[in-house]
């Protein structure tokens, strides 16, 4: 038992080292990533597009809605209200049983075409698609489907749907910012390779002020789930992801919002309803159809704030969303596993993967075990305490800094908060570990154990609060897909 | 210094004849600090320089906002000595922020001011009495390349020429990103050799980008005079990307002069993609003597390039177009896409009649057919509303 424990004891050590190194490793890369992006692209290159609007590539916004009726008028208008030249909106009602589509025929006067639906890929059956009499509203297309159960199906359903080369992926709950869809799309024109899918910074948008879908002032979160949510974000996309991306190997691009080339998401099969991380099953095919043709591609992440979500407000939500994420995790790796380890996959195989099993799914276990380890060293009178504050704070420390370096990364990206706001951020950051890291894992490893043991899932309930707060105080309860 | 230096002592000695991993801990948490340090204080810093850089703005703002105005929209036309008058001591920029925001006003004040009534010539004067034009052209000499790139933008902003020698410096720099942007921006700046980079497939590193840059540099030229024939471009480029683009730029510019040259081109070319071009260039400048090649060549095309023959045939919106149309779609077999498209087009070149159109409607057998059909005169009505509201 002792010898097993000393060996754990080490393992779990150089796990720590190597992640704090990877971290590092990571940080300088988005750093580097960062600063060339930012003189890559001025306004001046914006204005380009706007400049010569028969060149700008078409994009398609495909969002699904499924018991939307709190925040579907003010998503939709917000979402018809981005600046760019040459984009539609498709809203996939996704078998809504409240007013979701009633409130959209009626808000903006749509009536039912004559489509020649293609099913490109697999959903399911689209019943019905309309288009607004208004000439105001002539860029969106409402698609109303039999509910499939889940975001996948919905999106499949909207990218068949879907008249441009390019697609947004994203959610009715997302505000996106005004100029969105010009800065996904300038990396996409600025590369001889093709990209296939582009990532964003997204942030929490439940303590912003909103008015008629348009951001008025951003705040970080009041509530403490999603204030730690936000930092949790900001790691993940200024440092891993704009890390990642330099080297070209993007394990995810989010589901919540990316901008998507159509032919190549078609050509892998688009989306798979059956998943329960769509997006990064989604990023992996495509990777894989682009290696199986021998083709050049490039994932890019951006480090501008494009999409504001709502974040999950309590721990029931929290809950739901990363028991959720857990399955999906597990299931990546079950689904693909051929692509692990897989000299033929480049970086997919030898890199993405191999770190996404060993410090993405992993972690929670070793966590875990480790913390009863502990206990067992703690009541056997093991734990040599000269030393074991100094591994606590080093632990604390690994997550403590990324914080840190992140937080000061978004300001050099655009300060998107007051000096204070900030403060509260890493105030908070400092308590992560203890308050809100703990419930990550413990969700995690409930996903893990509903995937091994084929539990029926459920999708999550989602408190929605509407983003016109005045007009809708009456907060409502829907489903949705979480 | 010193009590760093302390503090390392202290913990060399308390962690002394500990394992080697600690003393490897001990580094990795003094380094995780450093960075925690470094990082807050980076916080703080940028904090600042935002707040210090707002509030210079609105002191260029506050004390040559109202001045600008009124040289830029005088209508009288002000020489230097009137223009030294009117800013007197504040003519004087000494400092690099001041001569950056400056130009940014300027700019901002000629670009959304009101256009029609802003005085060329005291613009002009304005910017020779702050001497700007050279502080920038100097930049693109100095400096890093963020600080290149950054003049050859303000140059373009103001509306500035430059010297052939600094585009040529910067036009062949490692620099992807600076090169190229040096290389479009000839097209607006470059006081002679406007159009040179045309002639070498304008960089090695082409993309969309560059194409729309180019294009609003063309723009700009074509404002001020005749454009030279693309065709000759197109004859010595190498990259099928660039090729493509200077066809499509024979369409958008009308130059009728190239069709000739783009129909032999259409027959000695083996690129599928430049033939499709070419094809729809012949469409968007509705070149007929081009109607027979295309009919024949039709049945023995790749999709992308059949697709755009009918295209044309809807640009040419003949009879004999007509018939044509009407032809393949009875004798071959189109996938979904081409079905629609050719419906499309007998559609736009039938829409007075309609007499094909329903002819062909009736015998439409499948759902998808006969929705197809359905939709093609639902989006053409469509269209056709959103087009009068938009003239109305």
């Amino acid at each position: 038992m002792d010898t097993v424990i000393y060996f754990y004891q080490y393992a779990i050590f150089f796990y720590a080292i190597c992640l704090t190194v990877i971290y590092l490793v990571l940080g300088i890369l988005g750093y580097l990533n960062i600063l060339r992006e930012k003189t890559r692209y001025t306004l001046k290159e914006e204005h380009l597009l706007n400049l010569s609007p028969k060149k700008a590539p078409g994009i398609s916004v495909v969002a699904g809605a499924y018991n939307e009726e709190v925040i579907i008028i003010d998503s939709v208008n917000s979402l018809l209200s981005l600046n760019y030249p040459n984009f539609e909106v498709v809203i996939v009602n996704d078998g809504s049983v409240d007013k979701t589509l009633d409130l959209l025929i009626n808000h903006f006067h749509l009536e039912e075409i004559p489509f020649p639906y293609v099913q490109n890929i697999r959903c399911r059956p689209v019943k019905r698609i309309f288009r607004s009499t208004n000439r105001a509203y002539s860029r969106l297309t409402v698609v109303d489907k039999e509910n499939g159960g889940t975001k996948a199906d919905a999106m499949n359903a909207g990218i068949n749907v879907a008249k441009y080369d390019y697609f947004i992926n994203t959610d009715v709950d997302c505000i996106l910012a005004k100029d969105t869809l010009t800065k996904v799309v300038l990396p996409v024109l600025d590369s001889k390779i093709t990209v296939i899918a582009v990532g964003a910074t997204m942030r929490m948008v439940n303590s912003c002020e909103i008015k008629d879908g348009d951001m008025v002032a951003a705040h970080p979160p009041r509530r403490f789930i999603p204030t730690f949510q936000e930092t949790e974000y900001l790691r993940s996309y200024l440092l891993a992801k704009m890390g990642w991306a330099a080297l070209n190997a993007i394990p995810n691009v989010s589901g919540g919002f990316g901008l998507f080339n159509r032919s190549v998401v078609i050509e892998a099969g688009g989306y798979d309803p059956l998943s329960h991380a769509e997006d990064m099953d989604m990023t992996i095919r495509m990777v894989v159809y682009m290696r199986d043709n021998g083709r050049k591609y490039k994932i890019v992440q951006i480090p501008d704030t494009c999409c504001w979500t709502e974040g999950p407000p309590n721990i029931q939500v929290l809950s739901r969303q990363r028991t959720r994420w857990g399955r999906g995790l597990l299931q990546i790796f079950i689904v693909h596993r051929r692509f692990l380890f897989n000299r033929r996959y480049g970086r997919l195989g030898l890199v993405i993967l191999p770190y996404a099993l060993l410090f993405e799914f992993v972690a929670p276990i070793i966590e875990v075990t480790g913390f009863f380890v502990l206990l067992f060293l703690l009541i056997t009178q093991q734990i040599n305490f000269s030393t074991f504050w100094l591994m606590l704070i080093f632990v604390f420390l690994i997550g403590f800094t990324m914080s840190l370096i992140a937080i000061s990364y978004d300001i050099s990206v655009k300060k998107q908060y007051k000096l204070k706001e900030y403060f509260r951020l890493i105030f908070f950051s400092s308590f992560e570990a203890v308050l809100y890291h703990p419930l990550i894992v413990i969700f995690s490893l409930r996903g893990y154990w509903q995937f091994l043991t084929q539990e029926n899932f459920e999708w999550g309930a989602m408190t929605r609060q509407g983003f016109s707060k005045k007009s809708s105080s009456k907060k409502a309860v829907v489903e949705k897909q979480l | 210094m010193e009590t760093l230096e302390y503090y390392f002592h202290y913990l060399d000695a308390a962690f002394a004849g500990m394992p080697l991993i600690i003393s490897v801990t001990v580094i990795l948490v003094l380094l995780l600090l450093g960075v925690s340090v470094f990082c807050l204080s980076r916080t703080l810093f940028l904090n600042y320089k935002d707040g210090q850089n707002l509030n210079r703005l609105n002191v260029i703002v506050s004390k040559y906002n109202d001045r600008l105005n009124s040289i830029l929209y005088n209508p009288n036309q002000l020489n230097l000595n009137e223009v030294h008058d009117v800013f007197d001591h504040d003519l004087k920029l000494t400092k690099k922020w001041e001569i950056e925001h400056l130009t940014n006003l300027i700019v901002t004040l000629k670009q959304f001011g009101k256009a029609k009534e802003l005085n060329l010539h005291n613009y002009a004067m304005v910017i020779e009495a702050f001497d700007l034009y050279t502080y920038w052209e100097d930049q693109t000499t100095k400096g890093t390349r963020v600080c290149k790139k950054k003049a050859l933008r303000m140059l373009d902003n103001i509306g500035a020429s430059v010297p052939n020698s600094i585009i040529q410096r910067l036009a062949y720099n490692k620099d992807d990103s600076l090169r190229k942007l040096a290389r479009a921006e000839s097209f607006k700046i470059n006081k002679s050799n406007t159009f040179k980079f045309m002639e070498d497939d304008f960089d090695k590193g082409f993309n969309h980008l560059d194409e729309l840059r180019i294009h609003s540099g063309l723009i700009s030229n074509a404002k001020k005079k005749t454009l030279p024939l693309f065709g000759r471009w197109i004859r010595t480029a190498k990259n099928e990307d660039f090729k493509c683009f200077l066809i499509r730029e024979i369409a958008f510019f009308n130059q009728q002069e190239s069709a000739s040259y783009l129909m032999e081109l259409y027959k000695t070319t083996d690129s599928l993609t430049v033939k499709s071009q070419i094809v729809t260039t012949f469409g968007a400048l509705k070149y007929e003597p081009a109607f027979t090649m295309l009919t024949d060549d039709y049945p023995y095309s790749s999709t992308p390039v059949q697709n755009a023959i009918v295209d044309v045939m809807g640009e040419y919106g003949s009879p004999e177009a007509l018939d044509f149309l009407k032809n393949i779609y009875k004798s071959t077999h189109h996938d979904d896409k081409s079905f629609i498209k050719i419906i499309e087009n007998i559609y736009k070149i039938d829409c007075q009649a309609k007499l094909i159109f329903k002819e062909l409607r009736k015998y439409a057998a499948s759902e998808f057919e006969k929705k197809a059909f359905s939709y093609v005169e639902y989006n053409s009505n469509f269209l056709g509303t959103r087009k009068k509201t938009k003239l109305s």
